[in-house]
């Protein structure tokens, strides 16, 4: 669901963080609010993004997968619980509304997913933070701190993943197949040892550099340039298109 | 068991912006026996070339087989990550060092005999295996997961920085064992420590950046460096006889044990 950051030169990637993050919000309201048709245009629009973006459809899916049993629990709590006209003669459940309702919202879920996907992609770990630390300014030092941990917490995610392919291959150079809920204990104890090093290294470094909550974290402000409010100006037009037109 | 690259390619996120080429077209034969040391700076695509060789990862281009047969981790090849110690999960060192071997369906007293015996290679205390692995030291447990892959009994082994980070007596230790174990398995040796390879090995390639930019014998590199970097790079024991040895002094620059060193100067001394 949160990709690793890749550099690159695309438009999503000269985004200033702080429209991405703006639009980011914007964009999860539209995919709440649109009617199915909408979502389809939606839906366009993020495969679209992922293209201009170089992000090959084949990974934007991969980050899908960790998500795949809750998308099947929403779906079949739908499908068994909304009432409605029977598919099948005899059956009270499943019934034709539970299966629109459960694949509606079964798409909202994954185009909100795909979309942070993109954005996660594109946007650097420190463009991140800046972002997040601009709108919690109003927060103070509590702010500050919510958004630098955030921050931290999105950029070490990735690095999670990474970590678990390492210890997957380690183990599997063993012998040892990492399957059942044994293979379970076999990744998840050295994912903890090797992510609590990780991020007990980090405090260390940032202590060393003089880290504190009540300075300033960044010496140069960005200002928003021109592709700026020409995102915020699609976002606006898509907005019109989806919710007066489909 | 000799392993043979053939226009190996391997690129990172693939086309995407952020794409890399880690390994661009290459070319080896590794040949039986043989500790074959891999040299290279940092990002020159080593780590991924000792992952494709375990067949840990599936190669972009290109083909790698050991003799004939394509990778299969934990069967022909078997490889020790850096920092293998933190890949410990079990209660005791014993189960954890059995739990592999248990897997591939061996049978009890083949698994104890294996552990018992790959201890006694690497110089462990068998008494260790009753402890939790989180309370032995870096050193003693860089060995025991040494001594667990040596138990899978692999035909090519690959160490990825056996010594990174060990202190001086494990790491002569982990150097002993692997000079012990060379001739029966085909060992990769991979290393920032250039002494610690051209001791070890009988063959070494350089990577750079994805290339190979040297394959050869250990005194053919020996002689390739000092005409590459005027042997900057090299240990100082080979810059030593080197330096002598354009000076006019009847030395052998490719002697690498320090003894053997001593013992030349001195007859060379006295000749003059």
């Amino acid at each position: 669901m949160i990709r690793m950051y890749g550099h690159g030169r695309s438009y999503m990637h000269l985004l200033d963080p702080r429209t991405k993050l703006a639009l980011m919000v914007g964009v999860s309201l539209l995919i709440y609010s649109a009617r199915p048709s909408g979502l389809g245009v939606l839906l366009g629009f993020v495969l679209l993004l992922s293209r201009t973006c170089r992000l090959p459809y084949t990974r934007l899916i991969q980050g899908l997968r960790p998500m795949l049993i809750f998308f099947v629990v929403i779906f079949l709590t739908h499908v068994l619980f909304t009432s409605g006209e029977p598919l099948f003669e005899g059956l009270p459940v499943p019934s034709l509304e539970g299966v629109i309702v459960g694949s509606v919202l079964v798409l909202r879920f994954i185009l909100l997913i795909l979309y942070t996907s993109i954005m996660t992609y594109t946007t650097s770990p420190s463009g991140l933070n800046y972002a997040l630390m601009f709108f919690l300014r109003p927060l103070g030092t509590f702010g500050a701190d919510l958004a630098f941990m955030t921050g931290t917490a999105m950029t070490l995610i990735p690095g999670l993943f990474r970590e678990k392919d390492i210890i997957t291959k380690a183990q599997v150079a063993r012998g040892y197949k990492p399957r059942g809920l044994k293979g379970f204990t076999a990744l998840v104890v050295p994912l903890l040892l090797r992510s609590f090093r990780r991020v007990d290294e980090l405090s260390d470094s940032l202590e060393s550099r003089c880290f504190h909550s009540k300075r300033r974290y960044y010496y140069y402000r960005k200002t928003l340039a021109k592709r700026d409010y020409a995102g915020v100006g699609i976002y606006v037009v898509l907005v019109v298109v989806i919710l007066f037109f489909f | 068991m000799s392993i043979e690259i053939r226009q190996l390619t391997h690129i990172y996120d693939a086309g995407t912006m952020g794409e890399i080429k880690a390994l661009d077209k290459i070319d080896l034969t590794i040949k039986k026996g043989n500790v074959f040391g891999l040299v290279g700076g940092i990002g020159s695509g080593k780590s991924t070339l000792a992952s494709l060789i375990a067949g840990l990862e599936k190669p972009t281009g290109g083909r790698i087989t050991i003799d004939r047969q394509p990778p299969c981790p934990g069967r022909n090849v078997g490889i020790l990550f850096q920092q293998p110690e933190d890949f410990f999960f079990e209660k005791t060192l014993f189960r954890d060092m059995t739990s592999g071997l248990l897997h591939s369906g061996l049978a009890e007293d083949e698994v104890n005999e294996r552990i018992n015996s790959t201890l006694d290679l690497a110089g462990l205390d068998r008494q260790i295996l009753d402890q939790s692995p989180f309370h032995l030291n870096r050193g003693t447990l860089r060995l025991a997961a040494f001594a667990s892959v040596l138990a899978m009994r692999p035909r090519v082994l690959i160490l990825d920085e056996p010594t990174a980070s060990l202190d001086p007596m494990s790491r002569k230790r982990m150097v002993e064992v692997v000079e012990h174990i060379s001739g029966d398995i085909t060992i990769i040796y991979i290393s920032h420590r250039l002494q610690e390879v051209i001791d070890v090995s009988q063959h070494l390639a350089v990577l750079d950046k994805g290339n190979v930019t040297f394959t050869g014998t250990r005194s053919g590199y020996l002689d390739w460096a000092a005409e590459q970097y005027g042997g900057e790079f090299l240990p100082v024991l080979s810059q030593v006889m080197y330096s002598l040895y354009r000076q006019g002094f009847d030395v052998d620059p490719d002697v690498t044990c320090l003894d053997d060193a001593v013992e030349q100067i001195r007859l060379s001394l006295e000749k003059t």
